[in-house]
């Protein structure tokens, strides 16, 4: 039994019809057996769009980074500069909206077949490289190898078939009842690599004609060459005040910094969007994967914060935009996750011994998870600090050892090398760490997350179940945040997709 | 011990002794003088120090006194307090950093009436924290300051704190504020690279010196319970290479609930600095008392070598002389006491010589007289047979003639050995005073004829160790002859007793300039004992039961007349040895 889901059409079509198009969509989606017809569809829901594109456009788009970018791994992301800048250059298979529905992308039309165990994407037949190569299934699939994408997703080389010049075909070891959303994932962009360039050829709006690493310019792109849009221009603006990001009259900076946001509500001629929860903080204590718990009790019980501590964390301890975290969370629902879980070999974590101090480690960067740590460590070296401290999954003997001042609780701020060194052995007390909160594949994420921290997954052990409830216990949720875009009125359009990322939304 | 050790000695105790008087002496000033000066310093520091703290407190106050009026008009600050607004919970929380950070603060907390933490500068996510201790120990001592050990995120630091109070509403708020004393404000205190400034609290040392930080807390000092023991010992006791002084202040201790205890901040001077001049006095001063030793020595050697070669000359002059031999020459153009002395000596010689000489003379005629009164004894006692002999004939011939024949012939043995007695006597008188014949002599060909001749028993050897090239003697071969064969006979005589071994050897002798041969004579026999020795030379002296008593006396005056020199090394049970000297050449 096969169905077959097609979309397509041009862009920007106006509101309604995304609309229109969108409850198609959902419908199809929702309804995976049944037949679909073609259906003109616009690409965005109107929930996704955040600002309408302007009526017209301006020469050049200036687009600030918070922080310098890398070709070198692209298109997969590092950092949300990475997401932001990869997002407006390299395309996927489908998208996914701010609302979950599945959309176009590089694939006109998918079908699923047996039962979902195999997927076959046909693709657009005007889509081409910047290099103005057509785009063909042979080369999707090798870029996806090239980039190393389709192993990190497991796609093996035996579950990825061409079928036809612009036709491919995908099988899973499990079915899937709708698409997949991985194919949306930005890990699975479609890119080569080419001689002479330093960056991956991708089929996006855009193409990359300059590049340093302190400024990326992209021209619009079509089918001749240069296209008739305007240009945009990405700069690099880590270091600089981001209020004078503002005054330098970017048209898109997107920040969580709250003197930025303070000013740019003053400014007659910024708009502030609010963007989606995209990152949640946790607590991971080591301690936790051991199995250790209090005597006598089930050590998975009264673990985790309750809501009022969380909530009390967003509103006073954060000195950012911040919420209680919450649910749902994409590692509480890894039931479809043992294979990439199984990828990595769980470790025990390297506890530090005879020290008479215990240490919350954070990356020193991130001024969230910052404020987080020292009110943890505030709470937790408190004279009454215990009862948190078991709540984060600490070791019962050392937090009794901090409530009775033998062990001295204090932050560790740690530079992105050692966060990542120190996290992979586990060796301090607890760690705060930012997880993207949406994401396109949960298995990767939970996959990648396994990978940075090694002792994170334990399989077999478990009173309560299988490997993902574990890693989903081995994660104390704090606090959802997000970001805000401060956007020149008039400008540009945005909207977003699933996970969060701003979309460039241009006539 | 020798004039030149002596010299010596006495040159390097006079000139090192008052220099290591003197070195000790500068030594012992420049110590005690520098220590002086160091407690001065440390004195003096100490009081900068109060006086800092007292204005670093005032400071303080007026900081916490305007922040308060700061407070008291924040009507945010007052909403969010008071009125418990969700909205403005931030407010208050950030209030205590901003106000910090513009005061030049490192420490500020403000709490409510229970103690309770509403905003904290230096650890901002504390807030809420129950900790009315701190305000309560301050507060007794208005104006004060305080050690708190204040908490933060990563490590808690010590500060110097006062508090003050702002009242909103009805409730007055502590505001406890101070700045950082870390090693930084320490070494500002220590003002320098000398002194050392360290803070001794209950859990801990702090110093502007890391090395006197570490050996304090190697004693540990500032460890709990430690506390005890240093106050019983004192730190001057501890720090025994530094100058110490220790200035008191208030401590809150943490974790105590609010008990105030003492911490100690400690001014020190290292005496290293002391120790190494002193120790560079010491290596410079050994230096410039080697130096002098050595100059001394040098000097003193030069001197004794200026003073000592003369007498040594002199002594070796001096050493020659004896009767056989004053011709030594002591004449110096010198004119000091050396030259004197030598002179002197000389004098002394030349008396000796004229002395000797009427010695030798009066010997001489003594030596005749002798010899003419042995001389008559010995004739008269020849004589006397032969002159009854012919009394005896003369009586026959008177009383019976026909007799006188057989009577001669009966007596005429007596006659005869009467005469051969007297011909032997006057063979042997004959003999002590030879003819001196000078010609060149060949010593060695001598030694080897007689050697060949000589009259010996079959038992007793004769060994030639004689010397290939030796100078020609210039005397009378007889002489040289009669030398040498009286010396074997004596040798042979003295071994013939048992078996035995006469040895004859020669050398050359002297320099070149005054080349000469040295002939020696050894033997195995029983040898002399010292009377014995001092008498061998007189005439007439023998030991032998028919010796007349002139064999080495008739060589001694053979030897002199050669000017050659004679002496015999004997020792009793062991041997006699005569040593000959003659000169070589045209002497004589």
């Amino acid at each position: 039994m096969s169905a077959e889901y097609r979309v397509q059409g041009p862009a920007g079509k106006g509101h309604s019809a995304g609309i229109l198009g969108s409850l198609l969509v959902l419908l199809v989606t929702a309804c995976g057996t049944t037949s679909v017809p073609t259906v003109d569809a616009a690409p965005l829901a109107g929930e996704c769009v955040l600002v309408p594109a302007p009526a017209s456009a301006a020469d050049t788009i200036r687009v600030a980074l918070s922080h310098g970018v890398d070709f070198s791994h692209a298109p997969t992301p590092h950092s949300y500069s990475d997401r932001l800048l990869y997002r407006q250059l390299y395309q996927t298979l489908i998208r996914v909206d701010c609302m979950g529905r599945v959309l176009s992308g590089l694939a006109q039309s998918w079908k699923r077949k047996d039962e979902g165990l195999r997927w076959s994407f046909v693709l657009r037949r005007d889509a081409r490289f910047w290099d103005d190569t057509p785009l063909t299934a042979a080369l999707v699939i090798a870029g996806w190898r090239a980039t190393g994408a389709a192993e990190r997703h497991g796609l093996e080389p035996d579950s990825l078939f061409v079928t036809g010049e612009r036709e491919l075909e995908v099988v899973f070891t499990r079915p899937h009842r709708s698409v997949p959303s991985l194919f949306a994932s930005p890990d699975l962009a479609v890119v080569k690599w080419s001689e002479g360039v330093t960056w991956p050829i991708g089929t996006g709006p855009y193409r990359i004609v300059e590049y340093d690493s302190r400024r990326v310019f992209a021209v619009a792109f079509s089918e001749r060459g240069t296209g008739s849009g305007p240009a945009i221009e990405f700069r690099v603006v880590q270091g600089r005040d981001p209020r004078d990001v503002i005054d330098d009259r970017f048209d898109l900076l997107v920040t969580s910094d709250a003197r930025a946001l303070d000013y740019a509500v003053t400014q007659p001629d910024r708009d502030l969007v609010a963007l989606p929860w995209d990152v949640t903080y946790v607590v991971a204590t080591p301690t936790r994967t051991t199995g250790e718990g209090r005597p006598g009790t089930d050590p998975w019980n009264e673990i985790g914060l309750p809501l009022e501590t969380r909530e009390a964390l967003a509103r006073d301890a954060v000195r950012a935009e911040a919420r209680a975290a919450t649910p749902p969370l994409w590692w509480d629902e890894l039931d479809q996750c043992e294979a990439f879980l199984d990828e990595n070999e769980p470790r025990a974590p390297t506890r530090r011994s005879g020290s008479n101090t215990a240490h919350v480690a954070f990356e020193a960067s991130d001024a969230v998870a910052r404020d987080l740590a020292e009110r943890l460590v505030a709470l937790g070296g408190a004279p009454n600090g215990r009862e948190l401290l078991l709540r984060l999954g600490v070791d019962p003997a050392l937090a009794a050892s901090v409530s009775t001042g033998g062990t001295r609780l204090q932050t560790a701020a740690l530079d992105a090398e050692s966060f990542r060194q120190a996290l992979l052995a586990g060796q301090n007390m607890a760690y705060v760490l930012s997880l993207p909160r949406l994401t396109a594949n949960p298995c990767r994420s939970a996959a990648d997350l396994a990978t940075r921290t090694g002792w994170i997954v334990r399989r077999g052990s478990s009173p309560v179940g299988p490997s993902q409830l574990q890693l989903s216990r081995s994660l104390v949720p704090l606090v959802d945040t997000r970001r805000q875009a401060i956007v020149y009125r008039g400008r540009i359009g945005l909207a977003i997709d699933r996970d969060g990322t701003p979309v460039l939304y241009l006539p | 011990m020798s004039l030149r050790s002596r010299l010596m000695l006495a040159f390097t105790v006079l000139v090192v002794i008052p220099l290591i008087v003197v070195g000790v002496g500068i030594r012992y000033n420049v110590g005690a003088r520098l220590t002086e000066q160091f407690q001065q310093r440390v004195l003096a520091l100490a009081s900068v120090i109060r006086s800092e703290l007292a204005q670093e407190g005032e400071a303080i106050g007026s900081m916490l006194d305007a922040l308060a009026r700061d407070i008291e008009a924040d009507n945010p600050f007052r909403r969010a307090v008071l009125q418990g607004a969700p909205a403005n919970r931030q407010y208050p929380l950030d209030s205590a950093g901003s106000a910090m950070r513009l005061g030049g603060l490192s420490m500020l907390q403000i709490q409510d009436p229970s103690g309770r933490i509403i905003s904290s500068g230096h650890f901002r996510n504390e807030y809420d924290r129950l900790e009315p201790e701190l305000p309560d120990a301050l507060r007794p001592v208005p104006g004060s300051v305080m050690l708190v050990s204040a908490r933060t995120a990563t490590a808690p630091f010590l500060a110097l704190v006062r508090s003050d109070s702002v009242r909103l509403g009805d409730a007055w708020f502590d505001i406890v504020g101070g700045i950082s004393v870390g090693r930084q404000f320490l070494s500002r205190l220590a003002g320098g690279q000398e002194l050392a400034v360290s803070l001794v609290h209950v859990g801990g040392v702090l110093s502007s010196d890391s090395g006197l930080e570490d050996t304090l807390a190697a004693m540990g000092v500032g460890a709990e319970g430690a506390g005890g023991a240093v106050e019983s010992r004192g730190f001057d006791s501890l720090l025994t290479d530094q100058i110490v002084t220790e200035i008191e202040i208030p401590y809150v201790m943490p974790g105590g609930g609010g008990q105030v205890s003492a911490a100690t901040i400690l001014v020190t001077h290292p005496l290293r600095p002391l120790h190494e001049l002193l120790r560079s006095i010491d290596v410079w001063f050994a230096g410039a008392v080697l130096v002098t030793a050595v100059a001394a020595l040098l000097a003193a050697t030069w001197l004794s070598t200026i003073l000592s070669r003369p007498l040594a000359e002199l002594a070796r002059k001096t050493s020659q002389v004896d009767l056989d031999r004053l011709d030594v020459g002591f004449e110096s153009d010198r004119k000091d006491e050396v030259g004197t002395l030598s002179r002197l000596l000389g004098s002394m010689t030349e008396r000796l010589h004229k002395s000797a000489a009427k010695l030798k003379e009066i010997e001489r005629r003594a030596t005749v007289g002798e010899i003419a009164r042995q001389v008559n004894h010995d004739i008269k006692n020849g004589l006397i047979p032969i002159r009854n002999v012919l009394r005896h004939l003369k009586q026959v011939a008177q009383d019976d003639p026909g007799q006188l024949q057989s009577v001669y012939q009966e007596r005429q043995a007596t006659l005869e050995s009467g005469i051969a007695y007297l011909e032997d006597l006057a063979a042997n008188y004959a003999r002590l005073y030879p003819r001196v014949d000078r010609q060149p002599c060949d010593v060695n060909e001598i030694i080897r004829q007689l050697s060949r001749n000589v009259k010996r028993s079959e038992q007793v050897r004769v060994d030639l160790d004689l010397a290939e090239r030796v100078p020609a003697v210039t005397g009378d071969p007889v002489a040289l002859r009669r030398i040498v064969e009286n010396l074997m006979r004596n040798a042979i005589e003295a071994v013939e007793s048992g078996s035995g071994i006469v040895t004859v050897s020669t050398r050359s002798s002297g320099d070149s300039g005054s080349s000469g041969v040295r002939i020696s004579v050894a033997d195995a026999g029983s040898g002399m004992t010292e009377d014995e020795l001092e008498k061998a030379f007189e005439d007439f002296y023998t030991t032998k039961q028919l010796g007349t008593g002139l064999g080495l006396s008739v060589v001694r005056r053979l030897v002199l007349d050669l000017n050659g020199t004679l002496r015999v090394e004997s020792e009793p049970g062991v041997g006699t040895k005569f040593v000959v000297e003659l000169p070589g050449g045209a002497n004589g």
